[in-house]
């Protein structure tokens, strides 16, 4: 047994991609289930989180009594919570239109580019050029070193290796996420989560983006703010002057994204000329023949000095937008060829 | 060993450990993600209690094998099939040399036990991972999380030899030695 183990070992990657093609069908639908309860666990101790922020029949009491204009009967504790309740929710808010905001202004910016030739803008291959396939996540990586999960679609559905995948939520999940009652028509909440590593006949293994191997070219959007504009470098005419930054200079940022093993996408090397600050977005670029489109993968929360590379340039950690130890649905975008759609 | 039973107990372990798992794994501020090795449980309990040390080394590597056909990544790079096999074997015959000169089956010793076969084994594995392609950068960051997850299994062996001791009868086919106190208590 300990010299096949050898063998194994000394046979490389080849031997064991075959070798672990059985692993998805020894787990099976137990494991399906079992992964159920883990990310509804998950999900929900997230959404206790949420919990905590929402209105008591205290707090409602205390509203009515500020919206009366008696304040008298409000304590100065009482006080500091409604204040923190509000700036919560004002915080939360205003990170969702202005999300909504940038997609909107992408979407303008790039329908007026094709206006002359509206008719070949849409269809299968000409808007978003991928079919989606839907998956589910059955299983995880056994050693919490990986952030690997194991997913219910393979090379029978299409899918191949580097396949993005993306979230699965739809308009009314989004919904109920932000507030019961509000009811805000989301467009798009859709988030890369990762891409696909190994494939198999009838599953496939899905690498998170916070994963140690995960590494993927992506884009870096800063969010303007028109009340406080930043500054940055801008080069014209091979002269570098500092603008404040606005719609006619906000490009995108090439970089490389890479998972940091943990919760995070870190992203080195970016100059400190642009400027980059917390809240603004690192997303990819899916390319279709006639315009692209930009999946989010999460936020900017850190920036700090890019050891490795010294002065002048920063380092940035992106949290991912969705949660990722709860995630269960999936799309798997598979690349569409032209004159195959 | 009554291995049919104990090949059904590594089927079970894996898929919690590849599934529920991930609802006791949470992230540590320098540690990284850390979560309980499961299989490490099933495979120090196999080496306290097991008949021999044959036994207990071919148990060790089917639980090891089990863990090497569900690790696919990890260092970075896909991971090759065998060496925590090889690990958990060595492991956990050490730990079968070790059990006679360590009297009783209190938590206490049963964390140590399962805190020292955790630690050897993912070491043997990572280290072997990197000596075959996976490379060493990030070697530094994956030694701390072998000590968290090492930590993390030893808080939980205690539940789990319980759970498992419940049922020693049916996956081992020796009744459970005597420890000390109850041959003390015999006499």
């Amino acid at each position: 047994m300990m010299v096949l183990s050898v063998l194994m070992a000394l046979a490389g990657r080849g031997v064991a991609r075959r070798v672990r093609g059985v692993s998805p069908y020894i787990l099976g639908p137990f494991a399906d289930a079992c992964m159920y309860l883990t990310t509804s666990l998950r999900g929900n101790i997230s959404g206790d989180a949420e919990k905590k922020l929402a209105l008591s029949s205290r707090d409602a009491q205390m509203l009515a009594a500020l919206t009366r204009g008696d304040v008298s009967s409000l304590s100065e504790t009482d006080l500091d919570r409604l204040q923190a309740l509000i700036d919560t929710r004002m915080s939360r808010l205003a990170l969702h239109w202005r999300g909504q905001a940038l997609e909107a202004e992408h979407t303008v910016q790039e329908l007026t580019n094709f206006r002359d030739d509206d008719s070949a803008i849409f269809g299968p291959i000409k808007d978003l050029s991928r079919t989606l396939i839907p998956a589910t996540v059955f299983a995880a990586d056994a050693l919490p070193y990986s952030q690997v999960r194991l997913l219910n679609a393979g090379q029978q559905d299409g899918a191949g290796p580097g396949d993005q995948v993306t979230t699965r939520m739809l308009l009314t999940d989004r919904s109920k996420a932000i507030e019961s009652g509000s009811k805000l028509a989301v467009i798009n909440n859709t988030a890369l989560v990762g891409r696909l590593g190994q494939t198999w006949g009838y599953a496939a293994q899905l690498i998170l983006v916070t994963d140690r191997s995960f590494r993927m070219a992506a884009q870096l959007d800063r969010v303007i703010d028109r009340d406080n504009p930043r500054m940055i470098q801008v080069e014209r005419m091979e002269e570098v002057k500092r603008e404040p930054l606005d719609d006619s200079n906000n490009a995108f940022i090439d970089c490389l994204a890479e998972g940091n093993g943990s919760d995070g996408v870190i992203v080195r090397g970016v100059s400190e000329g642009h400027n980059i600050k917390p809240n603004d977005w690192l997303v990819v670029r899916i390319s279709g023949s006639r315009r692209s489109t930009r999946i989010p993968i999460g936020q900017v929360v850190k920036v700090s000095a890019d050891r490795k590379l010294g002065a002048g340039f920063n380092e940035l950690l992106i949290k991912p937008m969705v949660d990722l130890s709860a995630l269960r649905e999936v799309f798997i975008l598979v690349p569409v060829q032209e004159g195959n759609s | 060993m009554r291995w049919v039973q104990f090949l059904i107990l590594v089927w079970v372990t894996v898929v919690v450990q590849a599934t529920l798992g991930g609802a006791v794994a949470f992230n540590m501020p320098l540690l990284g993600r850390i979560a309980p090795d499961l299989l490490a449980i099933v495979a120090v309990f196999v080496a306290v209690r097991g008949p021999n040390l044959q036994a207990v080394m071919k148990a060790a590597w089917v639980l090891g094998f089990a863990v090497d056909l569900t690790a696919v990544a990890g260092t970075g790079l896909p991971t090759v099939v065998g060496p925590m096999s090889i690990a958990y074997a060595l492991s956990a015959g050490l730990i079968f040399q070790m059990r006679e000169a360590i009297f009783g089956e209190q938590p206490v010793i049963q964390g140590t036990l399962a805190l020292l076969f955790c630690a050897m084994s993912h070491l043997i594995w990572i280290t072997a991972q990197a000596i075959l392609g996976g490379g060493w950068q990030h070697y530094g960051s994956l030694i701390m999380q072998v000590i968290g997850i090492s930590l993390y299994t030893a808080l939980v062996m205690p539940v789990g030899f319980w759970a498992l001791s419940r049922a020693h009868g049916l996956i081992i086919d020796v009744p459970v030695r005597r420890t000390v106190r109850s041959r003390r208590q015999a006499r």
